[in-house]
């Protein structure tokens, strides 16, 4: 798509200005290519061409040094292949998880900071975690839920009975307290953009509600909620992208293990091409993500678009 | 409140507009100290560990006297991403002129894509004065030829805390029923005997194999090279042999953090750890003074069956486009020179591949005096003797039966291991 | 009342359960490396952080890595959220033809998998002379910044009313002018924003730092730090977690400086 529409731009930009008897419409249609391009030119050369190279590369047999156009058999392959099936499930798991915890806590949060007590100071409680590295995170995230971690300390220290199988270790248990481990350290960011879209909210709009009778929930869902709309597209946007595509903290924390029981297609990618050397897998795993990211997103984002 | 912040709004658009270009002048295209242009004087090499520099630097200095150049390492910090670069790389003249590698089966993966440079010259050589132990030859070989040269040899062993020995009035074993009565003496003192854990992935191997070799040598050697079967009863044996020290709590948890493993020794909180003798300094490092740790070779599990020890050593092979070919074949010719290795394994505390190169660390001589006293037969290590995707397959496999390691789950494990192990070797004779 | 009290429990809970992590990650950063015992701690043993601060910093040469970290960050988030801010403008505002293509041009670049860039991207930078220069992580970065930073811009720039353009093409500004002196300064909040996620996104990468570089002296502050990090090193979870802290400063004085910042400007341009 790059290729196609890169020379179209050039050659824009090399046309001499327009004169002022061109019609309007398409001395400004032309000029919105200056605006475009630098996004276009970065996006497209750095991340969709490579792309485009990984949708040939997973019609091959490839193994880092030599390549085999072979059609469609990685596909094949992959729908006979079991891990596949429970990483697919996986990484619906981390979508619906990624969905209702950090969006729901994150405008919990945010719509509760300004009117419980010290909570213009405790928001930064769930702020702080985003600037985090992964690394820090799964540290953390290690330390508390391994068998001897913190967690099992402190229920064994509460005279409860710690978990024997391990947090960590047996399915679906150690998808879903990954889930928390990482809406721990995505809250932050949809607690500031919530905040944002509380305080463009126009004071006119929420006292009028309150003039009309509505007050605690009700002036929530009624008045407050559908004003926070364009901010929830992006949120919830974002939450599909990177749900789909949590890597970090499963391969810091249990490398998708133990034996695939957690893996997602973004690790079971990452397995094929660099643990398997099985580049063509890798790349067909890509694609199939890639596309169900795009389908998902689309489908979301078809209507809000049309209707921002 | 817009007031307030006007003066520091308008600063800030002006900082990030007048700091963006800044930066793309200061960003030069030039590349960094590591990978500019290379000096003629020196070879480059590289690798995934990053502690090992000071090492690569030391012999590099003896290198330079004998040969004239010196070693630049470069590394990786990421195991997986350094091994897509050496292959993104191998084939083009980007590539460093030293790789790093492992021997076995995955010297041979790197090797038959024709990527490496022959080193059969380098080795016969160093063989012929007595560098290296010249039984070692296949697996550092592809073809007949030789495609690396040994960067170190360590043995696996099972280090163990001495004070905690000390404290339970037990000594190190030297039958495996010795072995089973000092876990047990451990475990009811309130220690856990045996580190293990499937948390850092091929970990879930170490224990398999250890028990494994002990029980059948040649059945391991058999397994690994796809000529015995994972559902034979060998392996059912040791299986169970596994399952059931599990069932007797001798093991830690297993997700424990592998990186927690030096301190778990040094707090005494486990007794004894089975690992390479390349983790040595670590356990130095962790707080264990002189003394305060040793080795031992794990003892064969019938009295009757012949010593073994497993052997693990990693490789350094010379690229074939390497940009200062010769000099990197002639930096392999003295890699193995005693004057090199002297410094290079007393910084990286383990023993060299050259038997000419003795060591001074209690440990590491403990080992070697147990070596030279019981002969035991060298195996390669689980992780370079069968062809790599059946490992890191294998290990997933191992790694879930040590999340449930009961009886039940013995068959299904090695039933999956088996039909992993069909599919791979093929692909493997494929030459896939 | 009940209804408040409920309310308040709950937000607090929630904070305990948030702050409870944060404090293992100080307490356990504080423990010197060598009381370390295999296991977290819940309370200090010793104060190690400075000892361990000194072996982070001298192994893994951290503070080059910040200097770096910091001229990526910024150079990439600031080209990257001028790029969407212009492309933001040309899709909603100018009469483009197709804003939806060029929509999923752009956004397309934030929905793909990243690990899949790794090895063409290294190729690439190999053979153009790229791979571990400055210039080279700068535009990687900024690529990758620019969906977001695109999507959020987008979406705000919708709010505006159109009666504000058209009245600003009534009085003959052409579009340059039109989006330097009236959408820039509408839309400055939400790219202050994108500035600091994009600013926080940047520093935390560990994936390129780790494949496009190799020199210290262009290494990224993650790269850096994945050096002690990690089995084959010898120093222990609490020398990575106070390197952790440290290397995490500067995000979160972005954080708490700008985000104040941002907040109270949105208000006032309204």
């Amino acid at each position: 798509m790059t290729l196609l529409e890169k020379p179209r731009a050039e050659a824009g930009e090399d046309r001499p200005r327009p004169r002022p008897g061109l019609p309007l419409s398409t001395r400004d249609r032309l000029s919105a290519i200056p605006f475009l391009i630098g996004a276009v030119a970065l996006v497209g050369a750095l991340l969709l061409v490579p792309f485009i190279a990984t949708v040939y590369q997973s019609l091959t047999r490839d193994n880092g040094f030599t390549s085999t156009f072979i059609g469609f058999e990685n596909y094949l392959n992959l729908l006979e292949n079991p891990t596949f099936g429970r990483s697919v499930l996986n990484t619906l798991m981390w979508t619906v998880g990624t969905l209702i915890l950090p969006v729901g806590v994150g405008l919990l949060i945010a719509v509760l900071t300004n009117s419980v007590p010290g909570g213009r100071w405790l928001k930064y409680v769930f702020v702080l975690p985003y600037a985090l590295s992964g690394t820090a995170t799964a540290v953390i995230w290690g330390f508390i839920l391994r068998s001897d971690g913190a967690l099992n300390q402190a229920i064994e220290f509460f005279g409860g009975e710690a978990s024997t199988s391990g947090w960590l270790l047996s399915w679906p248990t150690n998808t879903i307290v990954m889930i928390v481990a990482s809406t721990w350290q995505a809250t932050g960011v949809t607690v500031i953009l919530f905040m944002i879209g509380l305080q463009a909210i126009p004071k006119e709009v929420v006292q009028a509600g309150e003039l009309d009778g509505a007050s605690g929930p009700r002036l929530f869902w009624h008045i407050i909620l559908p004003q926070l709309r364009p901010v929830t597209v992006v949120v919830i946007g974002m939450s599909i992208a990177n749900s789909l595509r949590v890597f970090d903290l499963i391969w810091l924390l249990t490398k998708g293990g133990p034996g695939a029981s957690s893996e997602t297609l973004a690790v079971t990618m990452y397995r094929q091409t660099f643990i398997l050397s099985d580049y063509g897998t890798g790349a067909a795993v890509a694609v199939v993500l890639s596309v169900i990211i795009v389908g998902a997103s689309w489908f979301y984002l078809r209507h809000q678009l049309k209707r921002g | 409140m817009y007031r307030r912040y006007g003066v520091k709004r308008r600063s800030l658009v002006t900082a990030v507009a007048a700091g963006t270009p800044a930066a793309i002048v200061l960003a030069s295209c030039s590349q960094g100290s590591s990978s500019g242009g290379q000096d003629a004087g020196v070879v480059t090499l590289n690798g995934d560990r990053a502690d090992f520099t000071d090492a690569y630097e030391l012999a590099g200095a003896e290198l330079e006297k004998i040969t004239g150049y010196a070693i630049e390492p470069r590394n990786v910090p990421s195991t997986e991403n350094y091994q897509q670069v050496v292959r993104s790389s191998l084939q083009t003249s980007s590539t460093t002129d030293l790789v790093k590698w492992w021997n076995g089966y995955r010297l041979q993966d790197l090797a038959r894509s024709g990527g490496l440079a022959d080193l059969s010259g380098q080795w016969d050589s160093a063989a012929e004065k007595g560098w290296v132990n010249p039984e070692t030859r296949d697996s550092f070989s592809y073809d007949g030829k030789v495609y690396g040269i040994p960067m170190y040899k360590s043995y696996w062993v099972i280090f163990y805390n001495r004070l905690v020995f000390d404290e339970v009035g037990i000594a190190a074993p030297t039958t495996w029923d010795e072995f089973e009565d000092n876990n047990a003496k451990l475990r009811d003192a309130g220690v856990t005997p045996l580190f293990a854990t499937q948390e850092a992935g091929w970990t879930s191997s170490i224990w398999f194999a250890e028990i494994l070799s002990k029980l059948d040598p040649q059945f391991y050697t058999d397994l690994t090279a796809g000529e015995a079967k994972y559902t034979d009863a060998t392996a059912q044996e040791a299986m169970r042999i596994w399952a059931g020290m599990y069932a007797e709590g001798y093991f830690t948890a297993a997700d424990v953090a592998w990186d927690s493993e030096p301190s778990l020794l040094a707090s005494g909180e486990v007794a004894q750890v089975p690992m390479g003798t390349w983790r040595n300094g670590t356990f130095a490092e962790a707080g264990l003074g002189e003394g305060e740790y040793s080795a031992f070779l794990l003892p064969p599990f019938d009295p009757a069956t012949a010593p073994s020890v497993i052997v693990e050593s990693g490789s350094i092979s010379v690229a074939e486009k390497a940009p200062n070919k010769e000099a990197a074949l002639e930096t392999m010719a003295n890699w193995l020179d005693p004057a090199v290795q002297r410094p290079w394994v007393e910084n990286i505390k383990d023993t060299s591949a050259n038997p000419q190169v003795t060591t001074d660390d209690p440990v590491l001589e403990t080992v070697l005096e147990a070596v030279s006293e019981q002969e035991p037969t060298e195996l390669v290590r689980y992780w370079e003797a069968s062809p790599p995707a059946l490992i890191e397959g294998g290990v997933q496999h191992l790694g879930a039966f040590m999340a449930d390691p009961t009886e039940s789950n013995i068959m299904p494990t090695l039933e999956n291991l088996q039909s992993l192990a069909d599919d791979e070797w093929a692909r493997w004779d494929a030459g896939s | 009342m009940t209804l408040r009290i409920i309310r308040n429990v709950l937000f607090y809970a929630l904070a305990v359960v948030w702050a409870l992590p944060l404090y293992l990650l100080v307490v356990n950063a504080l423990t010197h490396a060598a009381n370390y015992g295999g296991a977290p701690s819940w309370v200090p043993k010793g104060f190690g952080f400075f000892d361990n601060l000194a072996t982070a910093w001298a192994e893994s040469q951290l503070g080059y890595g910040m200097l770096n970290s910091l001229l990526y960050s910024s150079a990439s988030a600031g080209i990257a959220v001028l790029a969407a801010g212009m492309a933001g403008f040309a899709v909603v505002v100018m009469p483009t033809k197709r804003p939806t293509l060029w929509f999923w041009l752009i956004y397309l670049g934030t929905l793909l998998p990243l690990q899949i860039f790794l090895a063409p991207l290294f190729s690439s930078y190999v053979s153009t002379g790229m791979y571990d220069t400055n210039l080279g992580m700068i535009l990687i970065y900024s690529a990758i910044c620019v969906p977001f930073a695109f999507f959020i811009v987008r979406n705000y720039l919708t709010t505006i009313p159109p009666e504000i353009p058209e009245a600003a093409k009534l009085d003959g500004a052409g579009w340059a002018r039109m989006f330097r002196s009236i959408h820039l300064p509408l839309i400055r909040s939400s790219l202050f924003a994108a500035f600091i996620f994009q600013f926080t996104w940047v520093w935390n990468d560990l994936l390129f730092g780790i494949t496009l570089t190799t020199s210290p002296d262009r290494r990224p502050v993650m790269a850096a730090l994945a050096e002690i990090d990690g089995g084959f090193s010898s120093f222990g979870p609490p020398v990575v977690l106070a390197a952790a802290i440290v290397a995490s400063l500067p995000t979160i004085v972005l954080f708490l400086t700008c985000q104040r910042f941002f907040v109270s400007s949105l208000r006032a341009a309204r």
